[in-house]
């Protein structure tokens, strides 16, 4: 199903199928991703909304000239400031998106969560050590823009993975278990221990 | 040569006022460039994690935040 679609060729896409020149640190020489995935950009609106608002606080607070007691270079430095804190906001919402992906591969799954500045971790899980996947989507705008939250069941390390408010939720599961059933076919079914 | 101290009480109020919230603007400055310096440590660090196309220019961009932040630093030092 995947593999017939057309590559991704922009690097923002929040559900990029076999995306080009796109690799993760750890690949193997023989291993593709076939899939990409971030959360939905309907759900990064809150904080782009919320940049331009305070882009606009500068402008409200002139009206009631709360530093008039400073002369007005120090409010061309308060400016600076408040305009940079703006910045600083954007670029972490922005690295918090972009870098918080979802990879699935022709040989695993890859969690890579980049929560903030100063957390970042990475987790694998084989197809073959996947034991169930389901998905939900919930919410008026999950329902109306088509995303969801896909878990996954697995015996590694790590027991559950969750791609959180991705795109086409019902089509990553479908497109999962279709991995699963052809590692499956590959390998021989897996006996429950 | 002796302090004289009666030179001290014509110090103007207002003006330790400012340089208090000059440094004040300083410390916030000062804690603003550490925080771009992580952020485009680890935007290099991801970047390496994963890799795409547009990682350059996303590391251009940290570089480019953490200039930023160090000239607004070094204009409040000599422009307050």
């Amino acid at each position: 199903m995947m593999v017939e679609q057309e590559p991704a060729k922009n690097p923002f896409r929040a559900f990029a199928p076999k995306p080009v020149n796109t690799f993760f640190d750890t690949v193997d020489s023989d291993e593709t991703v076939l899939l990409l995935l971030r959360q939905h950009p309907i759900t990064q609106v809150k904080w782009v909304l919320i940049a331009i608002l305070l882009i606009f606080v500068p402008f409200l607070l002139s009206f009631v000239n709360i530093l008039g007691f400073l002369p007005l270079r120090f409010h061309m430095v308060a400016g600076i400031g408040w305009y940079l804190m703006i910045i600083g906001f954007s670029l972490e919402s922005f690295l918090s998106w972009f870098f918080n992906a979802y990879i699935i591969t022709d040989e695993r799954v890859i969690d890579v969560d980049f929560k903030s500045l100063l957390f970042k971790n990475v987790s694998f899980a084989k197809f073959e050590k996947i034991e169930d996947i389901n998905f939900t989507s919930s919410g008026t705008l999950g329902t109306i823009f088509d995303y969801g939250t896909v878990v996954i069941q697995t015996a590694a390390a790590i027991d559950e993975f969750e791609f959180e408010d991705v795109p086409f939720p019902s089509q990553v599961t479908a497109f999962l278990n279709d991995m699963l059933t052809e590692v499956e076919r590959q390998n021989g079914p897996r006996r429950n221990s | 040569m002796f302090l004289d101290f009666s030179t001290l009480n014509t110090i103007d109020a207002t003006l330790l006022a400012y340089l208090f919230v000059k440094a004040m603007f300083l410390i916030g400055f000062g804690v603003y460039v550490i925080f771009a310096f992580v952020a485009a440590r680890q935007i290099d660090n991801m970047g390496k994690t994963i890799i795409t196309p547009l990682s350059p220019f996303i590391q251009l961009l940290g570089y480019l935040h953490l200039l930023l932040a160090i000239g607004a630093f070094i204009f409040t030092l000599l422009f307050l």
